[in-house]
């Protein structure tokens, strides 16, 4: 929990992490990105997945890495999310409100590789 | 605009996105999921200086994964060919990928208009992690452009 007085976050940590807000579009492709106030601290958010899916609305599970110790606080402002217009049709199989509402791990091993 | 997956595939159909091989089960909402190539390069330095040659170290992913260390760059590429000269690909980490600490890329995405190859990947890693053959390591994106490139602009 991140605590009144904050957080060390330290640069050799992955943390995972969740919006307050949930977030999503049917209409438009969500992109997480982080905040440039976060970033001249040297806070990467996402670890170059920010792409959300059209038609899904979540908590965005956020991940956080630091580059120099860094304290963080409840509530902060700490990324930005941006709508961009898709060209095309969609598979509608997606669900509008997915259950990723908790910081949610990699389901890669879930995944066969050849 | 970005291109939604139903439109990336009409789009591979009509010859103007390249995706080689493509297969349709790792079309997305609206991306493309590909694969690692299984060579990997290091660099040879501890201290890396752009005025000088950076000499690489060959390293294949065996069968049983290769542990990527936090101290390094790994430099790969994906195993399909993928570019196009009507929209810009930008390449992204999986949400699965960027959970465990994986960037794909070294804050450079953004793949010319026109370059049809395999995109060269920039691997990190926040924690040790083991990665294997073949991996569904990052999505690709594509993206439209305002005004059509002139031919001579093109590049292999």
């Amino acid at each position: 929990m991140i605590k009144e007085r904050g957080l060390i976050l330290e640069p050799n940590k992955l943390y995972l992490g969740t919006t307050v807000e949930t977030i999503g579009s049917k209409k438009f492709v969500t992109s997480l990105i982080g905040r440039n106030t976060m970033a001249k601290l040297g806070m990467f958010l996402q670890i170059t997945a920010d792409l959300g899916q059209l038609g899904e609305a979540h908590k965005w599970t956020l991940e956080i890495k630091v580059v120099q110790r860094l304290r963080i606080y409840p509530n902060m402002e700490i990324g930005q999310v941006t709508f961009w217009q898709p060209k095309g049709s969609v598979n509608q199989n997606v669900e509008f409100y997915a259950t990723q509402n908790e910081p949610y791990p990699s389901q890669l091993y879930n995944e066969k590789t050849k | 605009m970005i291109l939604t997956g139903e439109e990336i595939k009409k789009e591979v159909e009509k010859g103007r996105i390249v995706i080689e091989p493509f297969n349709i089960v790792d079309i997305e909402t609206n991306s493309y999921d590909f694969h690692i190539d299984n060579t990997l390069y290091t660099y040879k330095k501890d201290i890396l200086d752009p005025t000088e040659e950076n000499p690489l170290e060959e390293i294949k992913i065996p069968a049983s994964g290769l542990i990527l260390s936090p101290k390094k760059i790994y430099i790969g590429k994906t195993k399909e060919v993928i570019g196009s000269n009507h929209f810009v690909p930008i390449i992204k980490g999986r949400s699965s990928t960027g959970r465990l600490g994986i960037f794909v890329n070294i804050t450079a995405d953004l793949i010319d208009l026109g370059s049809i190859q395999k995109p060269t990947l920039t691997l990190h890693c926040v924690l040790p992690v083991k990665i294997y053959p073949n991996t569904k390591i990052g999505q690709v994106t594509f993206w439209c452009v305002k005004k059509e490139k002139s031919p001579t602009q093109t590049r292999k």
